[in-house]
Order: structure tokens, then C-alpha cells, then sequence
């Protein structure tokens, strides 16, 4: 079954914008009202001013490259034939502490060796044979 | 923030009088309560003690204890059976699964022990892969097949930002490593001067599951990727076994049968990795453990004649020894090299080869070693020179960099 296999992300009521904005291509994170803080994942209360109100808003959808690494062992039903690809932390321009982590798409393996850390990145999305639809990174043009 | 400690108020009133392994193997038959079992009893007769001495039980992690009878195992013996399995009649404290390492579970003993709550108490990690199913990282030729056909699994919460990607076994890791060696320079090349140190280690351990096996410099170097830039040599080795201590309140200890092994120094950290990026969460939690320990001592790293420090990947080796103060921060790659962390070098490195050498027992091997070191009766057969660093006065050993970590200073005197 192969690229089926890939695990399908489940909204939960917490985090259903999220998955519903994905699926008509478009990001939004969880950002906090009180101080501005973005998110990777919903919270409940901001670790920045313990606010409590927040609201699902889409940053610009530019990022940095963190930190990666090029996965030759796969350890995910799915992925043996992507085998090597990469996973990337990429911090988005709005928030240096948010982090998206996400597999970085469209680096072909000769160009594995140009890759390197605070490469400008943007998020796009990947429509999955298995009808799931995940946030990826690309390479900034 | 408060200030750092000034002075860790257990300081050499605790010491530790035991330490054993039982059989480490991969694929072993007996079970993990069974090995559990065979760790404490070895080091309650290592402490001259007997079952009925024990008064206090510490481990880690908390678990269901799925298998610690005569069936297979997974990864843990829990308090309530060792209680039951070596049948001690009164256990005055007893703690489970605290924190995030086995050093949270020597940790609160030292403290418990202190408080005079208890007197002698047993800390021990038990391993075990399973066979089949979760955990065991080989499948049958019919587990394969039926996962050629399963159906893609659903997943939710945080596993929905993490799974869909292929994220699983080292990923996290690696990419703190990758960013370690762009923003500093480190190539893999340096590396290997710490996989063969700790394969040196492993070689001259009697309870190593890589005892016979050489690694070279061209084997490190031609190791096939896991996730880049880890290769297989970089990563540890699932074993079954246990390895445990017995911990005892050091005005106790005239009498005893092995030379007692002073706390003289402690510090701890930790953080939600989670939620910090690759590379910040390892110097950031590390960094604490650093920070906590020089503060509440007189002494510096010059006093340390060896480390025992926790390597369930090997770039762990580099946040240690820069976040212990030993070089600075982005230097350990160069200040590895040329012997040094040898056991004849400048600074010995887990003697008895690591998590990548010896098998992963989650750091309970890293705290028996750097016990045994301080005893001076790390030898395979008592002088034959294989392993044992001389003169050892102080022994730094840390363990646990994800969530809660300590280190410590195993001592032969008070200090
Ligand atoms: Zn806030």
C-alpha cells in the first residue's frame, strides 16, 4: 500500500482550524490575543502572560530553517520509498520560538549538501494519496 | 529566578555502597523481573547487606509492570514488584517513577536517605525488548505482511504534527546534532574519536554486549546513515538486563564491606524539549544540571578525573561536556580528539563504553561504572589494567538531558 500507509492526521476539537484551514491550503496557527505569542500547537493558557484568550490567526507563512536531518532509516509505515527525505524545524518569521516541523520538500539528493541552517523557507501544502493534506516546507525561491 | 544553590544540603552524608549488573544480552530468555531481580540481589550482596536491610526502593519509570513475571517484559520492573519479587518486609519509602530519568529516581533516594526517612535504599533500571509488537524494533515475516496492508493509522493531538512526517526513532535528535556540527564547524570525523573510546570502554567490560567486537575508525566513518548525521555507530543498543545500587546514610558506613562512594556534589535540570527547538533544549537542560552542581561545591573540573556521561546518541557526549564546563560552548569536538577522553587521556569518558558501547540500561550503567571507578575496582579481573583510571578521587556522572536530569560527584572522601 505504500504512500497509504502514511499516518492521517485527526482533528481533534482543540485543534480543528488548524486541520480544516490545511485542508483548503491555508495556515493558521494558534496566537494569543493578550501578547501577540504564536503557537505550533493549541494551549490553554500562554506561557508568555498566562493569558487565556486566543484566537486562530495566519501568520505569513515564512520561515528560517532551525535545524534538519536527512532520515535513511524510516521508522513510519509510508515512508520507505521517500527514503532519504528530509525533516525540518523551521522557526516562522513572526515568532522565533514558534517552531513548524515539517518534512522539506523539492530538495533533490544532489542538492542534500547545499542544505544548511537559517535557509529562508516557506509552508505549502502536500494533498496525500490517502486523502490526508499536511503543512510542508519548501525551499524559498 | 532564585539564586543556584550556595551548598546541596545532602552533601556527603549519603554514599553509595553497591552496585551490580545482572546478564546483559540482546535476545535474552529470562524475563524482566527475573533480571531485575538478579541486578538487586547482586548489589545488595555487592553492599554486604541482606534483603532485610532495605528500606527504601526507588525506580524509574512508573509502569503498568506488563511482564515482570515469567512472561516477556517491556522496559521496566516497577516498585511493587521488587517489593514482592525480593520479599522485603518493611519499606519505610518507596518511589516510583518521579521525573523523567533513573537519575530522578538516585536523586530522590539520596534526598529520602538525608531526611532520615530511610537508611538503605535500592535504585534499579530494568530493560527488556519485546519480541514482537510495540517496542521490539524487529518483525516477523507476518507482521510484515500484515503492515504492508494495515490501513494508515489515524493519529491526533501532538502525535498529528509529528507522525504524518516520518518523525520517529532518532529524527529529534539528529536534527540537534546537524545543527550542532553547522554552527560550530564539528564534522563526523571528530566524532569517532568518542565511538572508539567508548568501543575501547565496551571491549575491556565484561558485561558489554559489544565485549568482542573492534570498531574501527574506517568502520565509523563507513557506517551507514540512520538519520543524518547519525549513523549507526552514533546511536545506542537495546539490550535486556538491569543494573542496580544500593544507597545508604554515610554515617553508616564503617562497617561496611565495600569502600563507601561519598555524594559530594549534585545538580539537576530540566526542561519540556517539546516545546524547545533541536540543539536549545540539550544546553538548555544540561546547562542546568551544569550550573546547579558547581554552585553548590568547592570544587571545579579540574578536580574530576573521570565522567560518566549519558550517551543515548553520541553528540550528547559534546552538550556534556560543554554544559559541565569542561571546554566551551561549540569546543568539545576538538577538545575530544587526540586521546583525551581516553582512559589513559586528560579526561576519561564512560570507561565502560556508554549506551553505544556497553548497551543501553537507560544510565543505571553510567552510575554503576562511575561507582565502581571511585571503589577502584573497575577492572575486569582486579588489575588487570583494562579499564580502571588511576588514581580516581571524584567522578562526575550525569544522566537524563530530555526531561528531568541530574548529575553528581562520586567521591572517596567527604569533600
Ligand atoms: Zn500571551
Amino acid at each position: 500500500m505504500g504512500a497509504e500507509q502514511k499516518p492521517v492526521p485527526v482533528a481533534t476539537d482543540e485543534d480543528r482550524p488548524y486541520w480544516e484551514a490545511v485542508k483548503e491550503h491555508k495556515f493558521v496557527l494558534h496566537h494569543c490575543r493578550t501578547c501577540g505569542l504564536y503557537s505550533s500547537q493549541p494551549r490553554i493558557v500562554c506561557p508568555k502572560c498566562h493569558g487565556e484568550d486566543f484566537e486562530w490567526k495566519a501568520p505569513s507563512g515564512r520561515g528560517k530553517i532551525h535545524s534538519y536531518t536527512i532520515i535513511y532509516q524510516t521508522f513510519t509505515s509510508g515512508f520507505e520509498e521517500d527514503i532519504p527525505y528530509i525533516i525540518c524545524h523551521a522557526a516562522i518569521d513572526e515568532e522565533p520560538t514558534c517552531y513548524i516541523t515539517a518534512n522539506l520538500l523539492g530538495v533533490p539528493e544532489e542538492d542534500f549538501d547545499k542544505l544548511t541552517i537559517d535557509l529562508p523557507v516557506v509552508i505549502d501544502f502536500e494533498d496525500r494519496p490517502n486523502g490526508s493534506t499536511v503543512p510542508q516546507w519548501r525551499l524559498a525561491k | 529566578m532564585p539564586p543556584f544553590p550556595k551548598g546541596f544540603e545532602a552533601k556527603n552524608k549519603v554514599a553509595i555502597i553497591g552496585a551490580a549488573h545482572s546478564q546483559l544480552g540482546r535476545r535474552l530468555e529470562r524475563p524482566t523481573g527475573a533480571l531485575a531481580v538478579d541486578a538487586c540481589l547482586a548489589a545488595i550482596a555487592d553492599a554486604g547487606l541482606d534483603v532485610k536491610d532495605i528500606d527504601g526502593v526507588s525506580n524509574w519509570p512508573a509502569t503498568d509492570g506488563q511482564g515482570v513475571g515469567p512472561r516477556e517484559g517491556y522496559n521496566s520492573a516497577h516498585v511493587e514488584w521488587m517489593v514482592q519479587g525480593l520479599g522485603i518486609e518493611q519499606v519505610n519509602w518507596w518511589q516510583s517513577g518521579g521525573g523523567g530519568n533513573i537519575a530522578s529516581a538516585v536523586t530522590t533516594a539520596m534526598l529520602a536517605i538525608n531526611s532520615g526517612i530511610c537508611e538503605n535504599v535500592l535504585v534499579w533500571r530494568a530493560m527488556w525488548q519485546p519480541r514482537s509488537g510495540r517496542g521490539s524494533g524487529t518483525r516477523s515475516a507476518a507482521e510484515l505482511e500484515a503492515a504492508r496492508t494495515r490501513p494508515a493509522p489515524r493519529v491526533s493531538d501532538e502525535a498529528a504534527y509529528t507522525a504524518p512526517y516520518g518523525i520517529g526513532g532518532p529524527g529529534g535528535f539528529a536534527s540537534s546534532y546537524m545543527r550542532y556540527m553547522k554552527m560550530y564547524g564539528a564534522k563526523r570525523h571528530h566524532m569517532a574519536a568518542y565511538a572508539l573510546a567508548a568501543r575501547h570502554g565496551g571491549n575491556n567490560n565484561p558485561y558489554s554486549v559489544f565485549k568482542d567486537q573492534i570498531l574501527t575508525y574506517e568502520d565509523y566513518m563507513n557506517a551507514r546513515m540512520i538519520a543524518d548525521p547519525l549513523c549507526l555507530f552514533d546511536c545506542d543498543m537495546h539490550v535486556d538486563g538491569a543494573a542496580a545500587l544500593v544507597l545508604t546514610r554515610a554515617d553508616k558506613v564503617a562497617d561496611m564491606k565495600q569502600k563507601p562512594v561519598y555524594v559530594t556534589a549534585y545538580g539537576s535540570g530540566g526542561w519540556d524539549w517539546r516545546l524547545r527547538p533541536p540543539e536549545e533544549w540539550q544546553y538548555a537542560s544540561s546547562g542546568n544540571i551544569g550550573r546547579t552542581l558547581w554552585a553548590g561545591t568547592d570544587m571545579t573540573p579540574k578536580d574530576i578525573q573521570g565522567c560518566e556521561f549519558y550517551d543515548g546518541y553520541s553528540p550528547d557526549i559534546y552538550w556534556w561536556l560543554e554544559s559541565m564546563g569542561f571546554c566551551g560552548r561549540g569546543e568539545a569536538a576538538e577538545f575530544i580528539q587526540n586521546g583525551m577522553i581516553e582512559r589513559d587521556g586528560g579526561l576519561p569518558v564512560n570507561t565502560f563504553g556508554g549506551n553505544i558501547s556497553e548497551g543501553r540500561l537507560h544510565g543505571m550503567g553510567h552510575w554503576v561504572e562511575a561507582v565502581l571507578q571511585v571503589q577502584g575496582r573497575a577492572d575486569d579481573k582486579p588489575g588487570d589494567g583494562a579499564r580502571q583510571i588511576k588514581d580516581v578521587e571524584n567522578m562526575l556522572v550525569c544522566t537524563g538531558m530530555l526531561a528531568h536530569g541530574a548529575g553528581a560527584i562520586l567521591s572517596k572522601e567527604p569533600r
